[in-house]
């Protein structure tokens, strides 16, 4: 941002030099990271690399990788557009498109959500949209969703039907979101040079007894430190259970209830859905078996070369999320994931006459 | 040349998520046609 726009670039659109050294110091060695232990995690878990010849041993579906990618692309990209996570729409995809539908989709999708915000993470923390005192409280919750959740889906969602249906309460409940969101937000965001995303900004935390005080600018917020707590574990109990972040919840409940703007709840919600999945996939693999359960062990290399691709996606997104319109692509995806999640839902009911 | 070529990149911008959108539906169709 130090040097002056070329003259075809729009008002506030960054220099291409430096979107390109943001790309290769930061964002190339994550895709190269997810990639290369995509191909590890393949030889160590089957001996071999599955894809579109051989098919995934613990998914039971052939699928060239290229095309994992690109689901990572595609969903980090689209849904990190309108503020959501590629999670609540690479499960479905995997489930219905690739038929991914045993158990171990849960985990391997958990893992696209816990590598796909690391790209975020660096730029909102850059950008001073970073606070721990802020985010401990929820995330704390969310670790305890994260422990329970594995449990729930072991159990409680085992079966592929039940499963099914609550994939579709929550495609509906983010459909809704979308959609709602869609209707209060401005038809066209305008860019503007000063704004919240694109200088440096400091969000403040301040902790006294049981309440944090969060500030940025001249607004602040006064959060009970024990509702954080338990709205992340709630949200992380279902998240986890299903396998995607949280964030379709978790950003309606902060916007909604507590009035936070979405330059500020990020600052709490992507190292929530980094802290949940991270404990969700340890629980998957670790702590079930440690109490009687069989784990459920991701398709490791899916995980990693859907997030290679969700890395770049979202990437891709916060770079450009400013001259799309937000406000139709909101719509559009906010109907379709709530068409697909009914769908889901009327299923389990009345079975419809395709498979899903 | 240069330019130009700059200038429609920022046009294309808006309509992305409906070109990777629409790209994605082809693929998934390819997917179910020959991998399914």
């Amino acid at each position: 941002m130090s040097s002056a726009p070329s003259s075809a670039l729009p008002r506030g659109a960054a220099p291409r030099s430096s979107l390109a050294r943001e790309f290769l110091l930061e964002q190339v060695p994550l895709i190269a990271g997810a990639l290369l232990l995509g191909v590890i995690a393949a030889y160590a878990q089957h001996g071999f690399l599955p894809g579109g010849e051989r098919a995934f041993p613990v998914a039971e579906v052939r699928v060239p990788v290229w095309h994992l990618i690109w689901m990572g692309v595609w969903t980090g990209y689209t849904m990190a557009v309108v503020g959501e996570a590629a999670g609540i729409f690479a499960l479905p995809y995997s489930m219905s498109i690739l038929q991914f539908v045993n158990p171990s989709v849960t985990p391997s999708t958990q893992l696209l959500t816990f590598l796909n915000p690391f790209g975020a993470l660096l730029g909102f923390r850059r950008s001073g949209q970073w606070n721990l005192r802020f985010a401990a409280a929820v995330c704390v919750g969310g670790a305890l969703g994260g422990l329970i959740g594995p449990f729930l889906r072991s159990g409680l969602l085992a079966a592929a039907d039940v499963f099914h249906v609550a994939v579709g309460i929550a495609l509906a409940i983010a459909g809704v979101h979308l959609c709602y969101a869609a209707y209060r937000a401005p038809a066209k965001r305008i860019p503007v040079a000063g704004d919240a995303y694109r200088e440096k900004v400091s969000i403040q935390a301040r902790v006294s007894g049981w309440r944090v005080l969060v500030s940025f600018r001249e607004q602040s917020w006064d959060l009970n430190m024990l509702a954080l707590f338990g709205v992340g574990a709630g949200v992380g109990m279902f998240a986890a259970a299903l396998g995607v972040g949280g964030g379709f919840l978790l950003v309606p409940i902060f916007a909604s209830l507590y009035g936070l703007p979405m330059y500020v709840l990020v600052a709490a919600t992507i190292p929530y859905v980094i802290v949940l999945s991270a404990v969700g996939l340890f629980t998957y693999n670790v702590v079930l078996p440690a109490f009687g359960s069989p784990a459920i062990a991701p398709e490791w290399a899916w995980g990693f070369f859907a997030a290679a691709g969700g890395i770049f996606g979202s990437w891709a997104a916060s770079k450009t999320q400013m001259y799309v319109p937000e406000h139709f692509l909101k719509l559009m995806l906010g109907g379709v994931t709530g068409i697909v999640g009914t769908l889901y839902i009327i299923n389990f009911f009345y079975p419809l006459p395709f498979k899903l | 040349m240069k330019d130009a070529a700059i200038k429609l990149w920022w046009k294309v911008i808006p309509y992305m998520p409906f070109i990777v959108l629409f790209i994605a539906v082809l693929v998934a169709v390819y997917h179910v046609r020959f991998y399914r």
